[in-house]
């Protein structure tokens, strides 16, 4: 039974602790959050301000749900002391704060290291993933992606629309996952071209990043992450050589992505059904996503296997990918002065 | 759980003309009476699919009485016939003969290849989607010997064998490596995948049916039905007046709800429940040009009569969407 510990107890910690709670290798140790949250009194341990006091307790594992600024000082601590450590994404800020991690990670060989790209563990994009890569549609041609919310009262004033604490805005929080996705698809992206702006918000950090981008295997990917999108929209379009895979909606918390489904098409040139081919449709009701994430670690911390989805590596990639797309967009670098 | 919207799935109905079909409620209503002596048999006193002892008595067909669990909505008939009557009617009725060799041989129709060629490409999918086993593959009371001879030519199981219980006398199937006469003889956890095409209507003990389902697959092994459901459209709408109530054959008519509890109680996580049917309006528009005496609600009559073929494929298309066709089709997984 591991011995674990959640630091940093907002919406995305109590999740971790239900999980921890409901998953038979595991049992939570202590919480640590700076603020006193209602709902730590329910899981009957103990409660920490600071995070040297839980990982004074010797954990097994560590469990960093805190904001972005906290992220890699927490891991890196963590992972010195002896833990295995499972943190919430970004990986960082910034890319020297991935590679900061990645640094201690690779002074402890022995420990794993686990980013939360969950979405790579939903039903609808791994069967799309099956699919795609099972040969029967083809080459994948192009990857199309919309992930945008709309922002609320108060959205100014979140720590993820503060640039210190954050490192970034919409692409960096919500984006991010759409673009591991479309790694997933195509790999990495080396030719990019972009638009990063404040499209609405009056915030110092991005609320729309329009990008276009191309691999060596002259795939292209075009993503919008938005924080003007004012209905809630998740939409993957994977479009190959026989037909088309479509992700639309996604089972989130919030439950404000509509219904997570994924769209099934072959191309056809029959005359009576050209331009508009049968689609199939799969609509998948239940979110294992976050189990699934957690099984995954856990196994690898036991059997002492690689982290397949969401290691070290993989979250480098990515965090080089939004530090290229913001890069990209000259008017925005000299804007931010993010030159260095 | 997933529920799949499509415009090409099949069912036992679609593949047969209506003249046929004609022809087999003429049999079945002439064959029936003297076959099955009113309230014979054991009395099924809870729901098949929930155990619920709460039912209401809904109507009489063919002699049958039907009954709705006031829990999960399935319809049961509310007596068993005997083993023996069962077993007379299926060796001798004209019926059942009928049905057997007139709507088969259907099925040898290349439109029928087509739409056999996606279920199999069904299984296949979700026999890798579920990461089960491809060691063994069971088809009960094997119906359609194009799907079975499609899925054992695409070699991807080790083993494919048939199961037909009632039908023994019928001709080996064709792909088949063996043809297996009782699932009692079948080794406990050898079976990676079974499939079931509108079957569990007929079973008059789905309990013990399931449970030696349950026993015979291995670990993670997948089931695969297609039934009738009572919570789609057409049979919702037309209920006593349904072609697709007919005793001996259709006596558990589940429901959504009724088979959720079903499969969960006995040990199955649910993969896939979908209601991919193509046809409930058709139906209902059917039924109401051949008997104008059926009432429907005036809105139905009104979508049916005003509406446009547009209209027909949003319909549709809502009623896949929501699980509210007829036709079912459930993916299960052991658990």
């Amino acid at each position: 039974m591991y011995k674990a510990v959640i630091i940093g107890f907002g919406k995305i910690g109590k999740l971790r602790a239900r999980l921890i709670d409901s998953n038979e290798n595991m049992t939570l140790d202590s919480i640590c959050d700076i603020s006193h949250v209602p709902d730590m009194e329910r899981y009957r341990c103990p409660v920490f301000k600071d995070y040297r006091e839980v990982l004074k307790r010797a954990p097994d594992i560590v469990f960093v749900c805190t904001s972005n600024d906290l992220l890699a000082k927490v891991v890196i601590e963590a992972l010195d002391c002896g833990c295995h450590v499972f943190s919430e994404k970004p990986p960082g800020r910034n890319v020297a704060e991935t590679k900061a991690m990645i640094d201690a990670e690779n002074r402890n060989p022995e420990l794993k290291l686990k980013f939360g790209f969950n979405h790579r563990y939903h039903d609808s994009v791994m069967q799309a993933h099956r699919l795609a890569t099972g040969g029967r549609f083809g080459k994948i041609l192009s990857v199309r992606g919309v992930y945008g919310k709309s922002g609320g009262v108060g959205f100014e004033k979140e720590w993820r629309n503060q640039r210190r604490f954050s490192g970034g805005g919409i692409l960096l929080d919500q984006g991010i996952h759409m673009l591991d996705l479309m790694m997933l698809f195509c790999g990495n992206f080396t030719e990019i071209k972009s638009f990063v702006d404040n499209l609405h918000w009056n915030i110092d950090v991005e609320d729309n990043t329009f990008a276009l981008m191309r691999n060596e295997e002259n795939q292209i990917g075009m993503i919008l992450s938005s924080a003007t999108q004012w209905k809630h929209t998740f939409n993957l379009e994977i479009i190959l050589e026989d037909g088309y895979l479509a992700l639309r909606g996604i089972l989130s918390g919030s439950m404000t992505y509509g219904k997570e489904s994924l769209v099934i098409a072959r191309k056809t040139y029959d005359p009576k059904s050209i331009g508009n081919p049968h689609e199939e449709t799969y609509y998948y009701d239940i979110d294992n996503s976050w189990e699934r994430e957690i099984s995954e670690f856990i196994e690898c911390i036991t059997l002492n296997k690689a982290i397949k989805i969401g290691n070290s590596q993989d979250a480098l990639k990515v965090m080089e990918l939004v530090r290229r797309i913001y890069a990209s967009d000259n008017h925005w670098v000299e804007k931010h002065d993010l030159i260095n | 759980m997933k529920n799949v919207v499509t415009i090409d799935e099949i069912r036992e109905m679609e593949l047969v003309s209506s003249d046929s079909f004609k022809e087999y409620i003429k049999l079945l209503a002439s064959d029936l009476p003297s076959y099955f002596k009113e309230n014979e048999g054991k009395k099924q006193e809870c729901c098949p699919a929930c155990d619920s002892p709460n039912y209401v008595d809904q109507f009489k067909k063919l002699g049958f009485q039907y009954r709705i669990c006031e829990n999960c909505g399935t319809l049961f008939v509310s007596h068993k016939p005997t083993d023996e009557a069962l077993q007379d009617y299926y060796s001798n009725s004209q019926s059942c003969r009928f049905y057997y060799e007139s709507f088969i041989s259907k099925f040898e129709e290349g439109r029928s290849k087509k739409l056999f060629l996606k279920r199999c490409d069904w299984i296949l999918d979700s026999v890798i989607e579920c990461d089960a086993s491809k060691n063994s593959y069971l088809d009960i009371r094997t119906k359609y010997p194009i799907l079975f001879q499609s899925i054992a030519e695409t070699n991807f199981f080790k083993k494919v064998s048939s199961y037909r219980p009632i039908f023994g006398d019928l001709k080996k199937a064709p792909g088949s490596n063996e043809v297996v006469e009782s699932l009692k003889d079948i080794e406990s956890s050898s079976i990676s995948v079974i499939s079931a095409f509108e079957f569990l209507d007929n079973i008059f003990t789905p309990d013990l049916f399931i449970k030696n389902i349950h026993r015979i697959l291995s670990d993670k092994g997948l089931f695969f039905l297609t039934t009738r459901c009572i919570s789609g459209f057409d049979m919702q709408v037309l209920w006593e007046n349904s072609n697709s109530i007919l005793p001996p054959e259709h006596i558990n008519i589940f429901s959504i709800e009724g088979l959720i509890q079903f499969f969960e109680k006995n040990s199955f996580e649910i993969k896939e429940l979908s209601t991919p049917g193509q046809l409930d309006l058709d139906i209902v528009a059917n039924a109401m040009k051949q008997h104008p005496e059926i009432q429907v609600p005036k809105f139905i009559e009104y979508l049916i009569k005003n509406r446009e073929e547009s209209a027909y494929l949003s319909f549709k298309e809502f009623l896949q969407k929501n699980r509210l066709s007829s036709h079912t089709r459930i993916v299960v997984q052991k658990i």
